[in-house]
């Protein structure tokens, strides 16, 4: 049985962004993967990101949904827009 | 009124926005940058040159038009106004306003607090220090180390100056002390904010 890959981007901010020196990054994953199984790809493709990913929110967006935070656990469908919301510290 | 700007926040619109002819008062929080912070790793206060501001800019949008709502329906205040700056703050520049307007001031101040206080915990912006010495760093405070509630954490021991100075206790006569029991009832409820940690 072939495995669907689905493809979701990611919106990064603040240090998270200066570390992985982009903004957005697109990643390929298994279909019916987790907000959390994004995260692992990401430190795996900046380690330095460990730290702060551990102590981030996750905002999620599609075609159908505005942005909202959703736990960890939550599934990512095609086409997905996945927010990485560090710790944050306006006002 | 919600906005994020990378101009001055212009304090005459932000009350304007909230007048209103129903309303005895108005309240204005303004945020500004300290010139001196003190920081997790040194032992002196650092002094910052300057304040960077980044927002992930149609969720915060989102969420303080959300945050709007929900004052709106917790108090019966009748227009709330909040600016953000992004970009390059000096210090002692506002980096964001809240202006609420209802009949009655308390709740006014009540959800100003909450607003500001909500505001800093929830949306997504980020500030970056940049210091006068050395670099700059972006801020992602851990839990547990925000100020929502530091003035209620402490014992109001001005109230003695008060009542030992003849002009402000004459002024404050014999309700000033009910008065004060009523505020720390609310400030204890306001306190259980899950946002804050009473702790910290």
């Amino acid at each position: 049985m072939s495995v669907t890959q689905i493809q979701v981007s990611v919106l990064l901010f603040a240090r998270a962004a200066e570390i992985a020196g982009a903004r957005q990054l697109s990643i390929t994953i298994q279909d019916g993967s987790t907000i959390a199984q994004v995260a692992d790809k990401l430190v795996n493709l900046h380690p330095s990101l460990d730290s702060l990913v551990g102590v981030s929110r996750w905002a999620l967006k599609n075609a159908t949904k505005k942005n909202e935070f959703v736990d960890a656990q939550h599934p990512i469908t095609d086409a997905d827009e996945i927010a990485m919301i560090p710790p944050v510290s306006g006002g | 009124m919600i906005e994020l700007t990378h101009s001055p926040i212009d304090t005459n619109r932000l009350l304007q926005a909230v007048s209103d002819p129903e309303c005895g008062g108005q309240v204005l929080f303004l945020g500004t940058t300290r010139q001196f912070t003190q920081h997790p790793d040194r032992d002196q206060p650092v002094e910052t040159d300057h304040l960077h501001y980044e927002a992930y800019e149609e969720m915060a949008i989102e969420q303080l038009t959300a945050l709007e709502l929900q004052a709106m329906k917790q108090w019966p205040v009748k227009k709330v106004a909040i600016v953000h700056r992004l970009g390059r703050v000096d210090p002692s520049e506002s980096s964001v306003g809240v202006a609420v307007s209802s009949p009655h001031r308390s709740e006014a101040f009540f959800a100003a607090k909450w607003l500001i206080d909500t505001l800093k915990h929830e949306v997504p912006i980020w500030k970056q220090e940049h210091y006068v010495q050395d670099g700059a760093e972006w801020i992602h405070p851990t839990s547990g180390s925000c100020h929502c509630d530091d003035a209620g954490k402490k014992q109001p021991v001005e109230n003695s100056a008060i009542e030992n100075d003849p002009n402000l206790s004459n002024a404050g006569q014999a309700g000033s002390k009910s008065h004060l029991i009523s505020d720390a009832k609310l400030e204890a409820v306001d306190s259980s904010d899950p946002h804050c940690d009473p702790q910290a």
